[in-house]
């Protein structure tokens, strides 16, 4: 009877752990852009963090903002220490899902157009956001690019009007990571 | 009795169900040491060096400025007409490795000098450790007639250890013991050499605005007792490439061998001198990723 209660235990974990549909990295790359006429700025992060479930359909990224790196080595420190205030907040996340799951064909090999919704958490404050972009399945990888608009008035992040002239009031920021397939 | 088959489907259930976060599942023990930046916003606190430096790429330009004592009244303009200026330049060679070079007005003083970091604060290491050193040169002409000047004489030599820690993200406090070697000195009397224990804070009053404080312990039995210790107390602004600085303290001069050895003035007289300082950096190379 021990024997077979001892299977049925080892038999539900197997179960629950086996699946072929669990993606992750931790260099993907994420990088804003802020256009003024006064002055473009744009930083770059190869050290992202981030996890596909394609069976759950769970999405996450988690992004250290000091690992933001600008042109301007100062403007990095300033944009730590005055603007997103990493010592409070020192990552940013998204929490979310695809979409149109069921229509993308993620075993066969190919290039899908996966619309994306979920909670982007910026500064300690969360918005629910949408985005569409692209995901390329080929071998064991996922590669998943994408572009969406944020707003750092919508997270709380002030600007103070001397530089308000230098900084978009609406920043584009790019995804581009390759998740590989890791059980 | 439990069957087999509730216990199946519990375990199975509970497995499934489990995992809070997608991500937790990668939490790695990342043994990532969390370094502490920005322990004050300039290079210097008020006229003392700071154990920030000037990042790799970057020269900084100060234009420093010191008036005489409010005490001289409408005459003197409040100060304005004892007024000495200085320009240092301050270049980050390498992350850890400052050079730089400046000129005074008062007693036309050229300084070189150099600052070295040693240490990091961070989660593992509880101080900020910088080692800075000048040299100082006496621009001044030697007085007609007298013979035993020489070069030499010019010549004054400064050592600090900078020893700071941000103890909140708002309070940073530093602890400089200071080293002087002038080699020429007025009376016999005195000592060539100085031993000084300058010390500064800071409290960041907003995101961009901070108040700081200096005090210059000189100790006793090495300069002539008419000299006070050095005590200024200013507030700091910064703007997206500038650092300003407004200052009132008890000296007049800008250079480190005089403010912190020879400050005739006293606060309690009422001979507070006002001083600026704008920091204005340039990226001289651009960070690229």
């Amino acid at each position: 009877m021990k024997k077979i209660l001892a299977l049925s235990v080892l038999l539900a974990f197997g179960v629950a752990s086996f699946s072929q549909n669990i993606f992750y990295t931790k260099t993907g790359y994420v990088w804003f852009f802020s256009s003024t006429p006064v002055e473009d700025i744009e930083a770059h992060n190869k050290k992202v963090v981030s996890a596909f479930d394609s069976k759950k359909n769970i999405l996450e990224f988690k992004i250290k903002m000091k690992d933001f790196v600008f042109e301007k080595a100062l403007m990095q420190e300033h944009f730590n220490e005055n603007y997103v205030e990493s010592d409070k907040h020192p990552y940013a996340f998204f929490n979310g899902k695809i979409d149109n799951i069921v229509e993308l064909k993620l075993k066969d090999d190919g290039t899908y157009t996966a619309e994306v919704s979920g909670v982007l958490t910026i500064h300690g404050v969360d918005q629910k956001v949408r985005a569409t972009g692209t995901i390329e399945k080929k071998d064991d990888q996922l590669i998943m690019k994408a572009m969406f608009k944020v707003k750092p008035a919508d997270y709380k992040i002030k600007i103070p009007r001397i530089v308000v002239k230098n900084i978009a009031e609406v920043i584009d920021v790019h995804v581009d990571v390759t998740l590989n397939n890791v059980k | 009795m439990i069957k087999p088959i509730t216990t199946f489907l519990l375990v199975l259930i509970f497995s499934l169900g489990y995992s809070q976060s997608l991500l937790d599942d990668f939490e790695e023990e990342t043994n990532e040491i969390e370094y502490v930046t920005a322990t004050f916003k300039a290079n210097r606190i008020l006229l003392g060096q700071s154990v920030e430096n000037i990042k790799k790429g970057e020269l900084n330009f100060a234009v420093m400025h010191n008036f005489g004592p409010l005490s001289g009244g409408f005459y003197e303009f409040y100060g304005l007409d004892a007024a000495n200026t200085a320009l240092n330049f301050d270049y980050g060679l390498s992350e850890k490795v400052n050079l730089g070079i400046g000129r005074s007005t008062y007693q036309k003083y050229f300084q070189g000098n150099t600052k070295w970091k040693i240490l990091q604060q961070s989660s593992q290491m509880p101080v900020t450790l910088s080692v800075f050193g000048a040299t100082y040169i006496y621009g001044v002409k030697w007085p007609v007639g007298e013979d035993n000047f020489e070069d030499k004489h010019r010549f004054t030599y400064l050592a600090q250890l900078l020893i700071a820690r941000k103890l909140s993200g708002k309070i940073s406090v530093q602890l400089t013991p200071t080293y002087i070697h002038k080699n020429l000195v007025k009376l016999d009397a005195d000592n060539n050499n100085i031993f000084v224990l300058l010390t500064g804070a800071r409290l960041k009053l907003a995101n961009r605005v901070t108040l700081n404080a200096e005090y210059s312990y000189v100790l006793p039995n090495q300069i002539e007792t008419k000299y006070n210790n050095y005590l200024a107390v200013g507030i700091g602004l910064e703007t997206g490439g500038h650092v300003f600085q407004l200052r009132f303290s008890n000296t007049t001069s800008l250079f480190e061998p005089n403010f912190m050895t020879k400050s005739q003035n006293e606060w309690l007289d009422g001979d507070i001198s006002f001083g600026f300082t704008i920091n204005r950096r340039f990226t001289i190379i651009k960070q690229s990723n």
